[in-house]
């Protein structure tokens, strides 16, 4: 091994040893960084409450599946199956990323909690749920559901008796809400 | 190859320790590697410096804060987005936290649905958030010095303005100390006394917030005296006219467990609710008792409370701008509203 380089040699072996001198400097201020991030937290975590507030602003506006009377009153709590569909809360809430967040709104039966169906006009069975980012919600979910330590989408999910207009009378029915957020 | 690389690491460092030998040469190299080793440590100055301000941000709570702050009030937005109907809501910060606030566009041209929120002595790190937006509703572009704002929906629209001076600080920092008694009603008992040379008018007001108490609770043990007199609560009543501004001064009890405080709080904010639209006054004042205010003599373990009112007007239709809020104050600290 040369212990001892040549004058020509030097000027590029120091911009070598500068390049390392940097590269380990660099390694060594990250791991300080990330030790300090662990000790001391600047950051609030706050996905469930994001996601509660979130599913509060769909479940009282006048803008989603709310029932709307003439005077325009708004009844929350009463769904208005004309306006209970996918487009509708994709037209209310606009992010400009959407992988902000995602919801799903789905009514069951009262009596049995089974997902409700309708059939289209082509007679065609589907499920009675509306969304907002369908196609985030349906990669998120299975992560949400998942229910891992560690997992980078959180949210909420319950249920809530609701009612909806058939036939000129109010039936009861269960609404699941599902709203996710990304926890990164 | 690697084999190769690592010698010729060794070789650097080796290199890098011998350093010293061409630095006393003072040579045209040894100049150069002299002014190497400056720069270096010049470098690692400014990565000492960067790293030290980092966990100097981090350690204290000023960027919490911040990042606290927007996604609140991003919240905030979301859920005026979803309310039906007109709002308005203050919004006011602690007042040791004077940041300045932007409502604007997020990665799209036009559309505001992003807030940030900066310290106005350093801009260079806002804290940022985003809210969802809603097409059928328009948001101006705002930007202020001061992030104590007023939120305003109307209309389809979503405004923001600056809280003034004078109310800010006035729905903000309420005592917390629990004043809840249940059975209130019947039990407790109120005290009014003029301070001053007005006893008439302090009989006015007694009588007055009395009947309102009484309206709908059943209070039997309210005295109005021109002494002070034993009782739960101590209010001592002045109007006066002729000062340059209209203002109301009310100075509360320097007692122990903040109850005299919480008292006056509420006075404030109900008088300020009662008459802030007819601008009848310009100040709201609070300030705790000294040696030279009217409460002093009080009997500093009890709820005392010295309001006085200022402004060129009949005091007689003052008295009536006062009575309501006063009865709602004592409502509410004794856990009625």
């Amino acid at each position: 091994m040369q212990l001892f380089l040549s004058r020509k040699a030097a000027s590029p072996v120091a911009v070598l040893q500068a390049i390392f001198f940097f590269i380990f400097l660099s390694i060594l201020l990250v791991t300080g960084i990330m030790l300090i991030s662990l000790l001391k937290l600047p950051t609030y975590t706050m996905h469930e409450f994001h996601a509660e507030v979130i599913a509060h602003r769909l479940l009282y506006s006048d803008n989603t599946f709310n029932y709307v009377d003439a005077l325009g009153r708004v009844y929350p709590g009463i769904v208005d199956l004309s306006r209970f569909n996918s487009s509708s809360l994709d037209d209310e809430v606009q992010y400009t990323y959407d992988r902000f967040v995602a919801a799903r709104f789905t009514l069951l039966d009262a009596e049995s909690w089974k997902i409700m169906t309708w059939r289209d006009e082509r007679g065609v069975s589907r499920i009675r749920s509306t969304y907002l980012n369908e196609y985030v919600f349906d990669k998120w979910f299975p992560l949400f559901s998942a229910g891992v330590k560690g997992k980078t989408v959180d949210g909420v999910q319950y249920y809530l008796p609701v009612q909806y207009w058939k036939r000129g009378d109010l039936e009861p029915a269960i609404l699941e809400v599902t709203v996710l957020v990304p926890t990164t | 190859m690697i084999h190769f690389q690592q010698e010729i690491l060794l070789d650097a460092i080796i290199n890098y320790l011998n350093a010293p030998d061409d630095v006393t040469v003072m040579g045209k190299r040894g100049q150069s590697n002299f002014m190497f080793i400056i720069y270096q440590l010049l470098a690692l100055g400014i990565v000492i410096v960067a790293f030290f301000g980092f966990v100097y941000k981090t350690t204290t709570d000023d960027y919490a804060f911040r990042e606290l702050y927007t996604k609140d009030i991003a919240l905030t937005m979301e859920l005026m987005h979803g309310a039906p109907g007109e709002l308005s809501l203050h919004y006011e910060f602690m007042p040791t936290k004077t940041y300045g606030i932007v409502f604007k566009e997020g990665s799209s041209e036009g559309i505001i649905d992003s807030i940030w929120l900066y310290d106005i002595k350093n801009k260079n790190t806002p804290a940022f958030f985003q809210f969802g937006r809603d097409p059928f509703i328009s948001i101006e572009r705002y930007e202020a010095e001061r992030a104590d704002i007023e939120l305003i929906k109307q209309n389809n629209n979503i405004n923001f303005t600056e809280i003034p001076d004078e109310i800010i600080g006035i729905f903000s920092d309420m005592p917390r100390v629990n004043t809840v008694f249940p059975t209130w009603k019947y039990d407790r008992s109120f005290c009014f006394v003029t301070s001053l040379d007005n006893p008439e008018m302090t009989l006015l007001l007694s009588r007055g917030i009395e009947s309102a108490l009484r309206i709908e609770r059943r209070v039997d043990r309210i005295k109005a005296d021109i002494h002070q007199c034993d009782a739960d609560m101590t209010i001592a009543f002045n109007i006066k006219s002729g000062g340059e501004q209209s203002s109301v001064k009310i100075v509360y009890n320097d007692d122990i467990d903040q109850k005299s405080h919480k008292l006056a709080w509420l006075m404030r904010k109900h008088i300020f609710d009662a008459t802030y639209e007819e601008k009848t006054f310009n100040q709201f004042l609070l300030t705790k008792s000294a040696e030279d205010t009217p409460l002093k003599g009080f009997d500093d373990s009890n709820v005392g409370v010295f309001i006085e009112f200022n402004k060129e007007e009949e005091p007689l239709l003052l008295r009536n701008q006062a009575i309501l809020p006063i009865a709602d104050a004592i409502r509410e600290y004794y856990g009625e509203i």
